[in-house]
This record gives C-alpha cells, structure tokens and sequence, in this order.
C-alpha cells in the first residue's frame, strides 16, 4: 500500500518507531539509574564491610590486650610487688565445717534483751 | 484540432513534471530511511552494551573495592577458653623508590620513629633495588601514626598478619610459635598446623588450664633459681583422660621473639630430654610383679646382703640392716630389693610390661617435640635388674608421667594428650594391670608419701602419694656422683587419684637447709608438695578436715 504522498500512510509506522524509541530511552535511563543506585549500594556494602573488619580486627587487639593484661604470671608479680601477696596457703584456707570446729557456736544466743551490753 | 493539440501537449509537459517530482521526492526518502537506520544501529548497540555493562561484568567491577580478608589462624585457647594465641593485623612498612625525593631525609626521619634501627640501615633499604622494598615488619598502630605524620612521599603501608602471644612466656613451649608466614614451627602451632591454618577455623582448645600451668611453673621456677639447677620441667595431667593440664619447661622463653631465645630456651625438657631417672621406677617394676604373682606384699627380701649381678654390685644409698617387704623396699628406695624382685620376673616379662606402658616407645603426643626413650639393643639380666629401678634406660618425663598414671588409674594406660578430651575425642584407654594391682600402688605410693623418701611431698589436708628418684648423670667413665637428676612424681588424691604431677631438676646443687643433699626428697619433692598445694583448690579437690587416710601399710601412730 504505498503511497506517493509523503506523510499518508506512514503516519501508523511512524508513532510506532517513535513509541519504540521512547521505551528505548525510557528503559535506558532506568537502567543507568538502577545501575549507579547498584553502585552506590555496593560501595555502601564495601564500606560496611571495612568497617566491620576494622571493628572485628580493633576487637582482637583488645581481647589480646585484656588477655595480656590478666595473665596470671603478671596479676602475681603486681600483686607480690605492690600489695605483698603471696600465694594463699593450705593452712589459710577454711572450709564451712573447719569454721565451726575453729570457731565454736557459743551456747547462749546473744542480742535477746536488746543488746547484754551491761552485764 | 487546435484545441486537442494543445491539450495533448499540456498533458505531456505535466507528465514530464511529474516524473521529475518524483524522483526527487523518493531519493529524499531513502536518504532519510539510511540516516534513521544508522541512528537506529547506533542506538541499538548503545542500548546493548549499556546492558552488557551493567548486567554482565560482575568481575571487572568488584575489583575496584579491596577484599578485605586477610590471612587467618585461628586462636588457641585453653580448656577454659582463655587466649594463649592470636592472630593480629600489623603494618609492614614499604618505600616505593622512584617516588622518594630524599633518601637520606627519609632515613633520618624514619630512625627517630624507630629507635631499634639505625639510620644507615634504613638507609641501606631504601636504597635496595626494586619497585618497592620493604623498611620493617610488624609496625605498632601508633609507630604507624608516627611515619604517617613524618609526611614524607613514596611510603606506603600494607597489613600483614601476625601472630600474637598475649601470656608471653607462660605456657611458651606448649603453645609454641609460627614463622613470618604463619605457619607453625613448634608447640602446638606445628602440632595442630592444618586445623589452625584452615579458612574460619573455630578457636583451637588445648587441655591444659592456664592457672594450674602458672602455678607449677612458678613454684618450678622459684625452685630451680632456690637449688641452681641447670634446667627443670614439670607436668601436671589428669590421668583418666590423659589431658596435660601443665607442662613446664626451664628455662622457658618469649614465643612473641623466638629468634632472640637460645635453642636451649627452646627446647621442652617436658617430652623432649630423656633421662635415666632413677627409683621413680620402682613402683613400675613392683607393679609387674605384683600383676604377674611372683611374690606379695608381705615376703621379706635379704636387702641387708651385698647383690652382684654379672661382677656390678648393686648398691643401696640408705642400707638396711635387715630384710625388709615389698612397702618397705618402696619407702626406702631398696635398689637390691627392686633387683631381686625383677630378677624373678625375668626380662621377657619386663619388657612385655613396659612396652604396655609406653616406655619402650615415642609418647603419643599430638607434639612433634617428643623423643623415643634409648633403650639398650641387647636385653641382658643387667639389664633387667638396673631398668628395675630406674638406670640403662632413658625416657621422657611425660612418658613417665603417663606410665604411673596408668599404674594409679585403676590400671589403665591414656595416652597423653593436649587437646581438651570431649564426647567427640574421647579418651582411648588399654588395660596393662588389674583394677586390684592398681589399689594397692596407691596404697604403696600413699605409703612412701607419709613414711619413706616422699616425706616433704606432704601437703596438709591433702593426700598425696608419691615416689622420689635421683639418678647420677651418665659421663665418660660411668656415672657421676655430682650431677644428679632429681625427679619426684606425686599422684593426689589417694582416695580417688585423679592428677599427677612430675617434677624433675637436672642437676640440682645441695643448699642451705636440705644437709648437704641435693636428692629428690630434698628439692624435687618438696617443689611437687607446694605445686599441689596451689593447684589442688584450682582443680577442685577438696581439702580434708582432720586426719588424712592412710596407707594401710602405716602403722599406728605415723606421721599423718
């Protein structure tokens, strides 16, 4: 169905190359938006991650500090050389029942009057 | 006719106008179809290759951003989860040559930050060829800050991951060291090498318990400086399961700086020095003979008589003057009576016994540093007799460890081991003597513990059981009475044994207070006495109010 008069005709084909176009530009756009908004995210992720690992590594210098720090071999060299403590002996050390045996319950209970204070 | 003739003629002339109209008009369209197909191209292949881009290069894209996973190691820890090794993030200092406009400015700078380098050796590698060379390893994060700050051009830093030893000293030949790149050289580093080194490998849990560890390397440590000897090593393991909760060796040294330490420093006397250590054996041999009925508790051998086995008398340090049991020959460290006893088992038998103990054969420790004991080639009746008690054979001092753990347990041998035993790693037991022949060690270890040779081993509210030994050093013409090892080797609590300890010096010197003996009852006893009587509450053995049980080989009356 061809015409020889420029315009009749075509007027169909025309609007739909140009619709085509446009859901070209359309879909090209998007795309360049999605892609930086993809971009964005992924430089957001790295920069997370950074942080994490920095966080992770900054927690194992601390925890290698604490353990440092209270180790046993340091806590008894500080505490012999500032406060004089030694280790606890066998003879310092009471059990529940050794209180009893050491210390004997006295046989009248005390405080019954308010206070025996002036006998 | 003039009319028609001049109608034909107008027809023909817009005919011909036609015709040219035309043609114009459809060579103006194909240009326009031409120009549009070629914008349509265009845009197709933009439109395309935008897609290509955003859609399909993933790789090329993610190598903007640094991976920021490092080399790991997973820590160590002990069994109750404290660290004994971890791995940090340090920074390495790189000069990139071509970008330093003063090498010697850069020098001088750099040594005010370090104060351990010179600047002529700074100098020197900057000066080294290549695109870039490495200055120092290992920088601190403040050191880093102090050459950040310096603002000169052409450094730049790169984290390189190290290992890091947070107790130092303590616990160093158990846990042991890694190389510049990590990989394990000694210790439980080399021992554990391929579940350490493994991608997000969980936390490394060893057997041994930080506390008790400190404790027996401190009371080791005060003892050996006490009696000058020249190295000492101790070992604390539980012996149902075979866990070292303790292994000492001294003189220890930094696994934070191995290359600054002396390999003796290095060396774990632990499960790597073997010695001929002397009566620590003798509850060993009489176990044998128990086990195989060749005499009992109660018949009195003639220690009083001289003993001579292949023209060697064998001799006695304390002499009885009458014959004396099983308990007593144990309790006064009889070597004749040990002999006799040995010399009715037979070699054979011996042997038989000790390989099931472990003594003929490398501990099966997870550590690489464990040597095979020296054991003569030809088994004679000397043999037999001087192995009895504790001479012309050499083991280790966790070997030994392990085999009167075996003796004490109820008679079963664990291997040792220095990972924490779990359901999954439980411990794998061998019976060697009866439950019954077990019983009655402890009641003879009890025995010398509170009558005999381990007297200063006693720790009070505890009950200890014990068996001293002191060997003379072999030199070039036999033994040496000078250079002793002394060794001890204590097993608490006698109503149910649940550790064992073992101390041993290499030549202890005889000090003030011990009357001119350096003999393990003197030095190695009393040093496992105080290493119990601080581990003891840490491991949750209870202290005893009032008398302790004894031995039933004590008679009434005997010192607690």
């Amino acid at each position: 169905m061809r015409s020889y008069y420029p315009g009749y005709g075509e007027k169909s084909g025309r609007t739909a190359i140009f619709v085509l176009f446009l859901i070209g530009v359309v879909l090209t756009v998007g795309l360049y938006f999605v892609k930086t908004h993809a971009l964005t995210a992924k430089a957001e992720a790295a920069h997370l991650q950074r942080m994490v690992s920095s966080q992770q590594s900054a927690v194992k210098v601390l925890e290698a500090e604490l353990a440092h720090l209270e180790s046993p071999n340091r806590l008894a060299d500080m505490a012999r050389k500032e406060l004089g403590l030694t280790p606890i002996k066998v003879e310092q050390v009471l059990s529940v029942d050794e209180i009893v045996e050491t210390f004997p319950l006295r046989d009248e209970p005390l405080g019954e009057t308010g206070g025996g204070a002036h006998e | 006719m003039s009319e028609f003739n001049e109608a034909v003629t107008h027809a023909r002339r817009h005919v011909q106008v036609a015709d040219s109209e035309f043609a114009a008009v459809s060579e103006g369209r194909i240009r326009i179809r031409i120009g549009a197909a070629i914008f349509l191209f265009a845009l197709t292949v933009a439109i395309l290759r935008l897609a290509e881009v955003s859609l399909l290069t993933h790789s090329t894209e993610t190598k903007y951003y640094s991976s920021v996973d490092a080399v790991s190691r997973a820590n160590i820890v002990d069994r109750q989860g404290d660290l004994l090794a971890t791995t940090l993030e340090t920074y390495a200092l790189y000069a990139r040559s071509k970008y330093i406009w003063n090498s010697e400015e850069t020098a001088s700078e750099l040594a005010s930050v370090f104060p351990d380098m010179s600047e002529a050796e700074i100098l020197r590698r900057l000066k080294r060829k290549g695109d870039q060379v490495l200055i120092k390893r290992g920088l601190t994060p403040k050191e880093k800050q102090s050459v950040f700050l310096l603002g000169q051009p052409g450094l730049l830093f790169q984290t390189e991951p190290q290992r890091v030893y947070p107790r130092g000293s303590l616990a160093s030949h158990i846990v042991g060291f890694t190389d510049v790149d990590l990989k394990g050289l000694a210790g439980a580093e080399r021992a554990f090498e391929t579940e350490l080194a493994q991608d997000n490998a969980p936390a490394m849990t060893l057997s041994v318990d930080l506390r008790v560890q400190h404790a027996a390397s401190d009371e080791l440590q005060k003892s050996l400086d006490h009696f000058s000897a020249d190295t000492a090593a101790a070992i604390v393991m539980n012996i149902h399961s075979g866990e070292i909760l303790a292994m000492a060796s001294l003189p220890n040294f930094d696994p934070n700086r191995p290359g600054t330490s002396s390999p003796q420093n290095l060396y774990n006397h632990a499960s790597m020095s073997t010695y001929e250590l002397g009566s620590v054996f003798k509850p060993i041999t009489m176990a044998m003979v128990l086990e195989e009925g060749v005499t009992d508790l109660t018949e009195k051998f003639p220690v009083q008589k001289p003993l001579k086995v292949r023209d060697k008398y064998i001799r006695d340090d304390h002499p009885s003057g009458k014959p004396m049991a099983m308990p007593e020959i144990l309790a006064q460290s009889s070597n004749r009576g040990t002999a006799m006893m040995a010399n009715r088992l037979g070699g054979e038998r011996q042997q038989h016994y000790l390989k099931e103990l472990g003594l003929m054969d490398r501990v099966p420790v997870e550590l690489v540093e464990s040597a095979a004991p020296q054991v003569q080639s030809e088994w004679q009746d000397i043999t037999t007799v001087t192995v009895s008690y504790g001479h012309g054979i050499s083991v280790t001092p966790l070997a030994l460890t392990a085999a009167i753990g075996a003796l004490l347990n109820g008679g079963e041998y664990v291997a040792p081991t220095l990972r924490k035993r779990d359901t999954v790693n439980p411990a794998q037991k061998r019976r060697v003597i009866s439950q019954k022949t077990s019983e009655t060690m402890q009641d003879l270890m009890r025995y010398v513990a509170t009558n005999g040779t381990g007297r200063n081993a006693r720790v009070k509210g505890y009950s200890v059981m014990g068996k001293t030994g002191t060997a003379d050093k072999p030199s070039k013409d036999g033994y040496d009475e000078r250079r002793l090892v002394s060794s001890f080797i204590a097993a608490f609590p006698y109503e149910d044994p649940q550790y064992v300890v073992f101390v041993t010096f290499d030549e202890p010197k005889a000090v003030e207070g011990t009357y001119g003996y350096a003999t393990a009852g003197w030095n190695a006893a009393p040093t496992a006495g105080r290493i119990i009587e601080r581990i003891a509450p840490m491991l949750g053995v209870k202290r005893q109010v009032g008398p302790v049980a004894q031995s039933p080989f004590s008679g009434r009356g005997a010192p607690r």
